[in-house]
């Protein structure tokens, strides 16, 4: 005998389908973060939604480096401090936080927004490889760090950037073995990238 | 034990009782104790079968793994316990499609060589990767110079898998040819080629030269991928004139040196299983198989009725006997 289904109230249901869209979250979880909000106290769950809406209106990628900002040139491409000669170049914008906590580099980045992937169709023109060009057209870069992940995508994207820039004279260099390979640099602890920074080859 | 699947199973759920698999938790845990040249090794394997029962064949399998009592990858267990299995399906090896002995060589040189497996999945990933980017360059999705990375790392790791193959090949050759004399009484002489669909040497420029073509059909058309291993008897090729006891015997004579390969590239002798296949074979035959079992260090034998063994062979054995799923020594 089938007794029947009662699918919670209809706010709440389409809360758990928003929470379920997102990564890593299954029904079960996406359930109980809703139930979670039920409970939480009103102005809690205001500056929440707040939140999320401000990441979507106020933030735009940087013209420079093409980061994710919420005032254009990003924070570290307006730095006097950091080293105008260098450009590191990551895959996504978490790979620069991952960077930024060895504390061992105090170069530019620039977002390439992914990498070369036949199997999900995506190309270099896909990639920010022209923002990247129209950067080092200004001459006072010297070296590019070629930091995308140890996998075939990443290598595959670091050898397309390499014969690209080859013509320009500029210096090459990729990070060090040692990072896992097939890993992320996301996922990769401060000590291990921090050596990749450090022990640095020419490409 | 040696591969952490079952050679009589397709899936590892197959492997849990049947009765059990309705339990709440079904569980089968195997055991194996084994003696190495360089000591001993403890192998636990158990699996834990996780039903969903709404979805029909949707019951998956946890596999956890343990040597010695650590926990391990299935990787990591390729090559520990050395076992070299005969049955009679491995006439297929002989009659039966490239792609069977293609597998066959991944899996000998993988055994004796993890960085053959390293080579071997990275070859697999870069020409699944190619094949996508010949179809987008056929579509006019991408440009040709973008296949630059993919056939370098094609090429790499291609002609490392291929070199190998021909050393095992030939390295088989030399140890095959004895036994098949000794099965076949001088009778047949065997030899076994590796057939390359390209030259490793130049395995770059034959990739350039079939360009066109590859992105016309959307895949890869040369490489190991496409390499056979073929068998001559008397130097008639047995693919395609074997008879199915010729073939039998082939493949026989392969797995013995295949034995004694893995025993010379180890540095000790791994456990012949020779499953059922004396009925499969002559009086004549049986008996040369039997003596050249007494060749090697631990060799187990099953067979449904002890008349097919020769006295004499029975007087050096362990006997056991298998009744209705209990194991009882004899
Ligand atoms: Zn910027």
């Amino acid at each position: 005998m089938n007794r029947g289904f009662f699918p919670p109230a209809e706010p709440v249901s389409r809360l758990i389908d928003e929470f379920n869209k997102l990564p890593g979250i299954g029904p079960k979880s996406a359930a109980r973060l809703a139930y979670h909000l039920l409970r939480m106290p009103e102005a809690e769950a205001r500056s929440l939604a707040e939140a999320i809406i401000a990441v979507k209106d106020k933030i735009v990628l940087c013209s420079l480096c093409q980061n994710i900002t919420d005032s254009d040139p990003y924070a570290i491409c307006r730095s006097k401090q950091r080293d105008q000669n260098k450009i590191c170049i990551v895959e996504e914008p978490l790979d620069i936080l991952a960077l930024e906590r060895t504390g061992q580099y105090q170069g530019l980045y620039h977002v390439l927004h992914g990498v070369i992937s036949p199997m999900e169709g995506i190309g270099p023109d896909d990639l920010k490889i022209r923002e990247l060009l129209g950067r080092l057209k200004s001459g006072k870069v010297e070296e590019v760090i070629l930091a995308t992940n140890p996998n075939l995508e990443g290598e595959a994207t670091a050898m397309y950037l390499q014969r690209l820039l080859s013509p320009s004279g500029i210096r090459m260099t990729s990070l060090a073995r040692g990072l896992p390979v097939g890993g992320d640099l996301e996922y990769a602890d401060e000590v291990t990238l921090g050596r990749a920074l450090e022990g640095r080859r020419e490409v | 034990m040696a591969t952490t699947k079952s050679p009589r199973t397709a899936s590892d759920v197959e492997l849990i009782n049947w009765s059990a698999l309705r339990e709440k938790d079904p569980v089968a845990r195997l055991e194996v104790q084994a003696q190495r040249a360089s000591g001993s090794l403890r192998v636990e394997i158990a699996l834990r079968g996780k039903i969903v029962a709404a979805e029909a064949g949707a019951s998956y399998v946890q596999k956890r793994i343990r040597v010695n009592g650590v926990d391990r990858r299935a990787m990591d267990l390729i090559g520990l316990i050395n076992v070299v299995l005969f049955s009679p399906k491995d006439i297929d090896l002989v009659d039966g499609e490239p792609a069977l002995r293609r597998r066959y060589l991944d899996i000998t040189n993988s055994q004796a060589d993890h960085r053959y497996l390293r080579a071997l999945q990275r070859y697999h990933r870069v020409l699944q990767r190619r094949n996508y980017l010949l179809r987008l360059i056929a579509e006019h999705r991408a440009r040709p110079e973008e296949l630059d990375f993919w056939d370098r790392e094609l090429v790499e790791a291609g002609s490392y898998l291929i070199a190998l193959r021909q050393q095992t090949v030939a390295a088989l050759d030399e140890l095959a040819r004895p036994i098949h004399d000794q099965l076949t009484e001088g009778q047949e002489r065997l030899k076994m080629i590796y057939q390359s669909s390209v030259d490793k040497e130049a395995f770059q420029e034959a990739l350039s030269a079939a360009r066109d073509k590859e992105v016309a059909q959307g895949m890869t058309l040369i490489g190991p991928h496409r390499d056979d291993l073929r068998f001559l008897v008397n130097e008639r090729d047995m693919n395609i004139y074997g008879s199915r006891g010729q073939n039998r015997t082939i493949a026989l004579s392969l797995k013995l040196a295949e034995a004694k390969f893995i025993a010379a590239r180890a540095g000790d002798s791994p456990v012949l299983l020779l499953d059922d296949v004396l009925s499969e074979l002559d009086a004549q035959r049986r008996h040369h198989l039997l003596q050249a079992a007494l060749g090697y260090q631990q060799v187990v034998i099953t067979a449904s009725d002890a008349d097919r063994f020769e006295p004499a062979f029975l007087a050096r054995a362990a006997k056991f006997e298998v009744r209705s799923g209990m194991i009882q020594a004899l």
